[in-house]
């Protein structure tokens, strides 16, 4: 009898759990499960993000791309190809485009796009369009408008592909950024929590002067959404690319674009919800609702895939696929992963400066001693080491430059005895006393760089070097760069499809392990190239500066690696840059 | 008790004016540029000197940090929590808006936990070395001892992926509430259960309860009226603690299950040297810890009378 009372107890204590379990209603915010039956198109996509972007400072990242249009899009080949605008002239000198655009275009709110519009958004979203040395524009007929150049600018097409550098917005949510509100940043509407309204929600856009679109620390920085690195203060003209700071500043109220899709939903931190325009200028869209669900947490991104909550991940650096998650994606029959090519590039710098790197013989040795092949084996699947500053997916890489480097201990080992460091009897290195001991600064969320390090670590220990690993947090890693305090630092790098140099190896950017006068000179002779030919040779030469110098360890690059339900067909990611990821996923199919 | 509370208001004004003192000066303590962050979340990736100065000056992080801290203060008098440095919106309506869920998923977690760890703790004191006991310390030992991240993927292994029946993540309905509730609460059973027994027993040794008994009161009366009364003081102490805790977010069950809770709200803010959002965070946590412990003081009172309000005792 008293056994019977105690396994009472112990089963109402289970049906507590239980009962809890069973009870609940469908979330709200929860997709189809698993166990939705098949052969049903289903009302909506839902991509897994891992953090909510259409909060103003962010922007509207991953899904800008579905509102938003830019004048010209990239073909495979890095070639503009038309979109708002159906052609353009270049004058021979680049000092003059002639943009003749798609008629009968409209904005969500149902203004057309024209050459008005056009002019309008140059002339006032300056965090756009600002970062061009734009002289004036001039309206040649209702669908054709000239855009002046005080100075060339050979990459403008390039950069106007990308919704950063071009997006175009309706005239009618460009407001006047007045009294407090007028900060470099501008002023954005707080971000209702809900959302429903034509057009979308209030507060819902990248501000204005928020052009680079980058989230908030916490991750990567987005390939090609980004503007170039600013000047110095005073003196210095501003940088190519560098947004205005002066005049009258406009901030843009609601995301109202002319792309395939509106915001139907936002409710902040948790989901927002994309809804097909119909009709859509470029033809019929396929899937009518987009639910982008934030999970911070990337492994629980990759479990919600699994288990059907979420359709798609991975479509940005803040929703990456974690490494070690891959293997039960590619055994999933439900599931495809696959992995594009990036611009991405990572360089593990040296501080050639002073210190130890400042003989290039330690650092050219350094670089003797490192097997890339090892590197290879745990960056893939998601990456791999490259020998040159862009990745082949720019127009700029040259497959000559990026030949595999010698792993040759012996030739390190040679190299530093030149150099001065003699080994002692137990291998290590030393001169004057002191052992040859540095250190490798890096800020990473990814496994990946973490075993990276160890093995340079382990391989430069084989030629008797100490290496000490320190991870920082990302501020405190962009403050070692902006002071130069450090010896190895794997910078953050963007290598982007801005095709900016200035950035990574410009001694005036704040983000450059690299100071080097002759190479600053490269650099302006290609920001100031008149034609893409020249700009492309000059790009050549700055490749091979930093090549012959041994500036960089070892160069990475981090592939686009997304996964999806196999029942989502016909989608081909754009690769410009990140937010553009999903831009074509109208034309995709999901059954 | 209207002097005690008169008195535990004026530490409790001390108390937070220290701890938002504090925060303001471990956020600069930090390594990096606080002007650098701000400027990159607001311009993009790449900034440059000249944003990073622009915005140095126009926040005010070129003054000295008292000076900053003062002009924080004067806006907080007037109720003003000020606006985040990233997307410029009130901090009190960024709060406001994460508050809820927190407040949901803590009170939830407590809930379920006591409900399985008070009759835990009572079951394994009464029954004492016998195999109800042994399985009640064993659960215990397995709640306290399991990490909450690790339960968190295994609960949504089995729910999620096995089971088909709750969603990995999401916040609006009962089924995304569950599995992080029992991610959090079981830590909490645990500690609630072991402590219920050990206290409980302590106490069940007592002369008063000898004498009790003696007088032939019933061992149900015992228990409830006067051991459990008795024994519950420390567990309550634990409970406010960890309700605080719980308050304060728990930033990886939030991250995991896609809780949008005050926690990750808050860590976002202390990446990007979002001081107004951090220091209004900090300072809803402290007001949340100095209010549970007010009311954890009370709740001793109610429990024991012997303890008073005057410090005289």
């Amino acid at each position: 009898m008293k056994i019977n009372k105690d396994a009472l107890i112990a089963v109402v204590l289970l049906l507590i759990i239980f009962v809890l379990a069973g009870c609940g209603r469908e979330s709200s915010t929860g997709a189809s499960l698993a166990s939705q039956p098949q052969g049903k198109l289903p009302a909506e996509l839902v991509v897994g993000v891992g953090r909510d972007t259409v909060d103003p400072e962010g922007g509207m990242w991953e899904s800008r791309g579905l509102v938003f249009e830019t004048l010209v899009t990239l073909d495979a080949q890095g070639n503009p190809q038309p979109l708002l605008a159906k052609n353009w002239e270049i004058a021979p000198d680049g000092l003059s485009y002639t943009f003749f655009l798609q008629e009968g275009v409209s904005f969500h709110d149902g203004s057309p796009f024209n050459a008005r519009a056009l002019e309008e958004n140059i002339t006032k979203l300056q965090s756009i369009w600002g970062k061009y040395p734009i002289q004036k524009t001039e309206i040649k007929g209702d669908y054709s408008l000239q855009v002046l150049l005080s100075e060339p600018y050979p990459l403008f097409m390039h950069h106007v592909s990308q919704l950063s550098r071009g997006m175009v917005v309706s005239p009618n949510v460009l407001e006047e950024i007045t009294g407090e509100g007028q900060k470099e940043g501008g002023g954005m509407p707080p971000s209702g929590s809900t959302g429903g309204a034509p057009g979308g929600m209030q507060g819902s856009m990248p501000p204005a002067g928020m052009s680079g679109g980058m989230p908030p620390s916490g991750g990567m920085p987005p390939a090609g959404s980004m503007p170039p690195s600013g000047g110095m203060p005073g003196g210095i003209p501003p940088a190519m690319g560098q947004p205005q700071l002066e005049g009258p500043q406009y901030k843009v109220t609601a995301p109202v674009g002319t792309g395939p899709y509106r915001v139907a939903e936002h409710v902040s931190g948790q989901y927002w919800v994309m809804e097909a325009v119909e009709p859509y200028w470029q033809g019929p869209v396929q899937i009518p609702k987009i639910r982008y669900l934030v999970i911070p947490d990337a492994h629980s991104r990759v479990l919600a895939l699994e288990s059907g909550q979420i359709h798609i991940t991975g479509i940005s650096p803040l929703s990456r696929i974690p490494a070690g998650d891959m293997d039960r994606i590619v055994q999933s029959k439900d599931l495809v992963l696959k992995h594009e090519p990036s611009f991405r590039v990572g360089p593990i710098a040296f501080q050639h400066l002073e210190g130890v790197f400042a003989d290039a013989r330690v650092r050219a040795a350094f670089i003797y001693a490192v097997n890339e092949e090892d590197l290879d084996k745990v960056l893939a699947p998601t990456g791999r080491t490259i020998n040159t500053p862009v990745t082949p997916a720019s127009p700029f890489y040259f497959s000559d430059l990026d030949k595999k480097r010698p792993y040759d201990p012996g030739r390190a080992k040679d190299l530093l005895a030149q150099a001065g460091w003699l080994p002692s009897p137990d291998g290590t290195l030393y001169k004057d006393g002191k052992p040859l001991q540095v250190r490798l600064l890096y800020s990473t969320t990814r496994p990946e760089d973490d075993y990276l390090a160890s093995i340079i670590q382990q391989q430069l220990k084989e030629i008797g070097v100490g290496l000490t690993i320190t991870q920082v947090e990302s501020g405190a890693l962009f403050e070692a760069l902006a002071k130069r305090e450090f010896e190895l630092i794997m910078a953050p790098g963007i290598g982007s499809t801005s095709l900016d140099f200035e950035m990574d190896y410009h001694s005036r950017s704040r983000r450059s392990a690299v100071a080097d006068p002759v190479l600053d000179r490269l650099i302006s002779a290609y920001n100031t190239a008149t034609d893409f030919k020249a700009q492309q040779a000059a790009s050549r030469k700055v490749q091979e500066h930093i090549l012959r110098e041994h500036y960089v360890l070892v160069f990475t690059t981090t592939y686009k690696s997304y996964a999806h339900s196999s029942r989502l067909q016909n989608f081909i990611p754009a690769l410009e840059e990140e937010v553009n990821f999903m831009r074509h996923i109208w034309q995709a199919e999901f059954y | 008790m209207g002097s005690y509370l008169l008195r535990r208001t004026l530490a409790a004004f001390v108390s937070l004016v220290g701890v938002t003192f504090i925060t303001f000066l471990l956020i600069f303590l930090v390594p990096g540029d606080p002007a650098e962050m701000v400027a990159e979340a607001r311009f993009g990736h790449a900034v440059g000197n000249r944003e990073v100065e622009l915005v140095r000056v126009r926040e005010g992080f070129d003054q000295a940090i008292p000076i900053q801290y003062w002009r924080w203060m004067k806006h907080l008098l007037s109720l003003d929590l000020g606006h985040s440095l990233i997307n410029r919106r009130p901090v009190v309506e960024l709060i406001r808006s994460r508050l809820p869920a927190t407040v949901l998923l803590a009170c939830s977690s407590l809930l379920l936990s006591l409900a399985i760890a008070l009759p835990a703790g009572l079951v394994a004191a009464l029954r004492k070395d016998t195999w109800l006991d042994t399985a009640a310390r064993l659960f215990a030992l397995l709640g306290v001892s399991i990490p909450g991240f690790w339960l968190s993927y295994l609960l949504i292994m089995l729910f999620s992926l096995e089971l088909k029946l709750l969603p990995v993540s999401g916040y609006g309905g009962l089924k995304n509430l569950i599995m992080p509730s029992l991610a959090l609460g079981l830590g909490m059973t645990g500690l609630v259960a072991r402590l219920l027994r050990a206290s409980l027993l302590e106490v069940w040794e007592q002369d008063y309860l000898r004498a009790a008994r003696a007088n032939g009161i019933g061992e149900r009366k015992i228990l409830f009226k006067y051991a459990l009364k008795n024994a519950m003081i420390p567990v309550v102490t634990v409970i406010g603690l960890q309700l605080g805790t719980l308050l304060s977010g728990t930033v990886i069950i939030e991250s995991i299950f896609g809780w949008p809770g005050l926690g990750k709200l808050l860590l976002d803010g202390i990446f990007n040297r979002d001081f107004p959002l951090v220091q209004g965070c900090v300072l809803v946590v402290a007001c949340c810890f100095i209010v549970i412990n007010v009311l954890v003081d009370l709740l001793y009172a109610w429990l024991d009378p012997r303890i008073r309000w005057s410090t005289g005792g």
